[in-house]
């Protein structure tokens, strides 16, 4: 199918890029940690990386089923 | 409508260079994966839209949608699924594109990252508004004048916001720079130029004339008196933000005159009254806070509008000879404070630039640790870096730039500058700005104290290493027992037996 053909290679490109910004932000949050920075703006600093982390896993397993639908095709 | 303080810090931290690069790597980090995700946001949507232009294209999809299998051997890409996953990606992206730019934001606000980019950016600002007014003063007061109008009139004012706080909101960009263009032109080659910045210097040179209108007017005489409240007034001080709650009690503590109706405090107290509290410390030495309110503008009073002025000048014999400098140095001596004993001092408005002077000037008589001013031009005032200043100021409160200058910016200087907004029911992200309590709907001069606790707070909340320092330098200072508050007030006379 030519609309499967022209959609894939933007699909994969899409998947590939979020991929990288999630592991990218995973990677940010890391660095976070290692900050000396105490009191409630930073527990809450620490408190939204965390909740970042499992919005970037929801994120990814959205990609994970793209992936699926397009080598499905 | 509720009014809330958004804070930014500059000084107050050892911080080294590695450990500020280390920051701003990661708020850098945040930011850049926020823009990828935002730009993502957009592809994935981009790319939702054109699957279902597609499917409505392409004729096997009508027949898919007729719910047929494909062929044999075929399996067909899930258009539907497609674009909705599509759509889900796009907003999952957004999502934390937004959360992620948040976080970045408050990382770089709470340890003041680009401080002193936006400092010197300020200061090419205020440059350019000093040598205008210096050379041009006619046309830029015309400018200024021009953006106060804009600002009083124009469609930016809040229905609720007086049109004089409207102007001076507008022009807060050129407060700072118009006030030194004002201060050259007052004192061009002033002897205490360079040392002190223009403004002090121009505040030396018309002192003279302040001085004498404040004679004629009160007299010289200072009589400072103990005065005991009937009710207690002031508590202990444990902290920075304790220190300056007292300081709104203790300003708030006078007679109200109005619509013919006269009301006296509670506790007795009036307006120039100082308060100094003792402290024993665990090791049994004292020491001492001293709380000085700010202008009251009464006709006998030493903390009178003229009284500014002198405090301001760059000559340290004017500054001491300031009615409001003379009745602080007079109450500390009064109770007591010893030469050895550590002392902070704690001010609003004029009270911060009367702290400022004794700290710059009155190095030998008394051991000056920490300054606290609220809304205080002090920018000017050489405090010896040993004593440790915290300042707080409010963008469009006018008064705090009257110095034409941003305050130095060292480990033992800190300067708070709060930003008043309209709080917004449930927009705000957490720790973006601190509730101004005790003010009303209205929008009021930013200047009063509730502001500047509001910043402080902010401050506090968003746990800059430069703010933790200065609060535990200052609770250092004052730990121990509270063991005597007493009240020192101050009246201006001719009779020169100070009676």
């Amino acid at each position: 199918m030519r609309a499967e053909a022209d959609l894939q290679p933007t699909l994969i490109r899409l998947a590939s890029a979020t991929t990288r910004a999630t592991d990218g932000l995973r990677t940010a949050g890391r660095a976070s940690d290692q900050l000396d920075w105490t009191g409630p703006a930073a527990s809450y600093f620490r408190d939204r990386i965390d909740e970042l982390s499992r919005h970037e896993t929801i994120l990814d397993d959205r990609v994970a089923v793209v992936r699926r639908l397009i080598a499905g095709g | 409508m509720a009014w809330e303080v958004s804070s930014h810090i500059r000084g107050g931290t050892v911080t080294t260079a590695a450990t500020l690069e280390e920051y701003a790597r990661v708020a850098r980090a945040l930011t850049d994966e926020a823009s990828t995700l935002d730009g993502l946001a957009v592809s994935w949507t981009a790319t939702g839209l054109e699957i279902r232009t597609k499917t409505a294209a392409i004729p096997c999809l009508v027949h898919r949608a007729a719910g047929l299998s494909p062929g044999p051997g075929h399996t067909a890409m899930s258009f539907a699924n497609l674009h909705a996953e599509a759509d889900r990606c796009a907003a999952w992206c957004r999502s934390i594109a937004e959360r992620t730019r948040h976080l970045s934001d408050l990382l770089i606000r709470a340890h003041a990252l680009y401080a002193d980019a936006e400092a010197e950016s300020r200061g090419f600002m205020d440059s350019i508004v000093q040598g205008a007014t210096t050379f041009l003063p006619v046309h830029t007061g015309l400018g200024v004048g021009a953006s106060a109008l804009a600002g009083a009139f124009g469609p930016g004012r809040g229905d609720d916001t007086p049109r004089g706080l409207a102007a001076l909101d507008s022009t807060s960009w050129a407060h700072h720079g118009f006030m030194r263009g004002l201060g050259v032109g007052a004192a061009p080659l002033n002897l205490f130029t360079a040392r002190h910045g223009q403004v002090n210097a121009g505040a030396e040179r018309i002192a003279g004339i302040a001085r004498r209108m404040a004679d004629n007017r009160q007299g010289d005489t200072l009589r400072v008196t103990r005065v005991h409240p009937k009710t207690p007034v002031l508590t202990a001080s444990r902290s920075l933000p304790q220190a300056l709650e007292n300081l709104r009690t203790l300003d708030s503590e006078r007679t109200y005159d109005g619509a013919g109706v006269t009301v006296p405090s509670r506790s007795g107290l009036d307006y120039a009254t100082i308060a100094v509290q003792r402290y024993r410390r665990p090791d049994g030495s004292h020491s001492w806070l001293v709380v000085i309110p700010g202008t009251d503008g009464q006709p006998d009073s030493p903390f009178g509008w003229m009284q500014n002025v002198e405090a301001m000048s760059a000559d340290p014999v004017r500054r001491r000879h300031a009615d409001s400098v003379r009745l602080v140095k007079q109450a500390m001596a009064g109770a007591g404070i010893g030469p050895r004993d550590e002392v902070a001092l704690v001010g609003h408005s004029q009270g911060g630039i009367v702290a400022a002077a004794i700290a710059a000037d009155e190095g030998k008589r008394y051991a000056i640790k920490h300054v606290v001013t609220a809304g205080a031009p002090i920018a000017g005032h050489p405090i010896p870096s040993r004593t440790w200043v915290t300042s707080i100021e409010i963008e469009d409160e006018l008064v705090a730039a009257l110095d034409g200058a941003d305050n130095p910016s060292s480990p033992s200087w800190l300067t708070v500058h709060g930003t008043v907004r309209r709080a917004d029911a449930g927009s705000s992200p957490p720790f973006s700005a601190s509730r101004v309590r005790g003010v009303g709907e209205q929008r009021e001069m930013s200047h009063g104290l509730p502001f500047h606790q509001a910043a402080y707070r902010h401050a506090k909340e968003l746990g800059s290493p430069g703010v933790r320092r200065h609060e535990r330098h200052f609770q250092d200072l004052i730990a121990g027992e509270l063991e005597e508050t007493s009240y020192w007030q101050g009246r201006m006379s001719h009779d020169s037996q100070g009676r």
